[in-house]
């Protein structure tokens, strides 16, 4: 995983494709950060994200049913691939150990 | 199709009440890829509707505009793929232009590479092809697997000839004492000999055959016209090749046409065949019907080993073994007879021992122990 680095908004949007499951798709993953995270993103910069974390393998993409919402629009649905949990995998590890490294932090965790 | 839709889905959009302003949508339509443009459309209403809801119709259109137009960026104008699909065209291209720029570079030695590579391979190709020919010889019969040739062994006081040929009766023999057999026939292959169409018209023919009538039970011969069987059975008839014939008389039907054959014999045309094709072993041009005529069966390679019937063999003799029968059943068979005619027989000098074994046909074309199969029988070796 040495040589695959995922940026930090890159790294937000992959954990919340995974998150989401059947439901990751732009606006949804849009919607999920604000409420959650109380920070404001743009959904283009949600889209390009997720097209930078296809190419990259992450997560792979299939075209959704048709429903009356969203103007009769399709959702674009993200899953993520076995490479991309394997990513999440090694960040959260990476993160863990770090953060054990932090008295202060060990202390209120535990 | 994509248009009426599209038109649809604003309609769509417009009795909710919600009407995003049109030329946000055509804004977005003109710069965005198609094959993203349906889900970023619906993500912006689905955004827009929720914004109505939170913050009102008048501040949701601005949000709408101005998420459009954050859109406007490169990773959505220039994005032309979705997975990584390969495409070899560019990659063979290249790799084309390379190697034509690499052989114009050094001339002298690509045009030594290239020569060589195309000879090499063209040989190749060519050796192929001959091989293939080589080993479909005689295999087009329908019976090819039963079709065996009797051939014979001979020896005169210690030495061993092993021949194509056979006694004139042993045909005969065979026909009566042999059982598993379900067909046999003779055919004695003739020198070239002359064949006269008219006083001004006299060919020297070779690959003339003179066959008994179960010849045409073995081997697949094509009748285009003519009753061949009777021709055979008729004395002194003939089928002859479609060449032959319109070598011999043009366009006109070659039927009930007759020829000088060795200045003596009236031979009357009663079928024409289909040539032969190129891999078979008996190239024959002309079948004639068999005659027990010692003057008629004269001219042809004969081997001789004494003044009796059996040991003069001149003919070759074509057998083809019952489905069920075993060769080895039939070759201890033809050894009786063997013993029987020959090597017990008083008229035999005792030097003089003879036998048969028998040969497939398709082995035929590769033998090199019997002196070929007659004096013009393709067959690969003639030594």
């Amino acid at each position: 995983m040495a040589k695959d680095y995922l940026g930090e908004f890159e790294e937000l949007i992959l954990t919340m494709v995974g998150a989401l499951q059947e439901d990751a798709y732009g606006a949804a993953i849009a919607e999920e950060i604000e409420t959650r995270l109380k920070r404001e993103v743009n959904l283009s910069a949600v889209h390009v994200t997720l097209y930078r974390l296809e190419d990259k393998g992450f997560i792979k993409s299939k075209l959704g049913g048709a429903t009356n919402e969203r103007g009769g629009r399709r959702k674009r649905i993200y899953t993520i691939t076995s490479a991309g949990m394997a990513m999440l995998r090694a960040m959260k590890n990476a993160r863990v150990d770090l953060w054990k490294m932090i008295p202060q932090l060990k202390i209120s965790g535990s | 199709m994509e248009d009426d839709t599209t038109i649809e889905n604003f309609r769509v959009v417009k009795t909710m009440g919600n009407e995003p302003p049109s030329w946000v949508l055509w804004f977005l339509r003109w710069f965005c890829p198609p094959y993203i443009l349906e889900e970023i459309e619906g993500d912006l209403f689905q955004k827009f509707e929720k914004d109505i809801k939170s913050f009102g119709i008048g501040k949701a259109k601005k949000r709408l505009v101005w998420n459009t137009i954050r859109f406007f960026r490169p990773g959505i104008l220039f994005r032309n793929r979705f997975s990584v699909e390969l495409n070899f065209f560019p990659m063979i291209l290249n790799n084309l232009l390379f190697s034509v720029r690499h052989l114009r570079r050094q001339k002298l030695n690509s045009l030594l590479h290239v020569t060589g590579l195309t000879l090499g391979m063209s040989v190749c190709i060519l050796i192929g092809l001959f091989v293939k020919h080589e080993l479909s010889f005689d295999v087009y019969h329908s019976k090819t697997d039963r079709i065996y040739r009797v051939n014979s062994v001979w020896t005169e006081t210690g030495k061993q000839f092993n021949l194509y040929a056979s006694p004139f009766p042993l045909a005969e023999a065979i026909r009566n004492d042999i059982s598993g057999i379900e067909t046999v026939a003779l055919a004695r292959p003739q020198f070239k000999a002359m064949i006269e169409i008219s006083p001004q018209k006299i060919f020297k023919q070779d690959h003339v055959l003179i066959v008994e009538p179960a010849f045409l039970d073995i081997f697949n011969i094509e009748i285009v016209s003519g009753d061949a069987t009777k021709a055979l059975i008729i004395p002194y008839q003939a089928i002859v090749t479609e060449t032959i014939a319109k070598k011999y008389f043009g366009n006109e039907d070659a039927i009930g046409k007759t020829f000088k054959y060795r200045d003596k014999f009236i031979i009357t045309i009663g079928g024409i065949m289909r040539d032969l094709p190129s891999n078979t072993s008996l190239p024959a041009s002309i079948l004639l019907s068999y005659v027990p005529n010692e003057e008629f069966l004269d001219h042809g390679d004969t081997w001789y080993f004494g003044d009796f019937a059996w040991n003069k063999l001149a003919v070759v003799t074509y057998i083809v073994i019952d489905e069920k029968t075993d060769p080895r059943h039939v070759e201890t068979q033809l050894k009786q007879i063997a013993d029987k005619n020959i090597n017990s027989a008083p008229t035999v000098d005792k030097a003089i021992q003879g036998s048969f074994e028998i040969q497939q046909l398709h082995d035929i074309h590769f033998d090199t122990k019997r002196f070929g199969g007659g004096p013009w029988v393709a067959a690969i070796d003639f030594s």
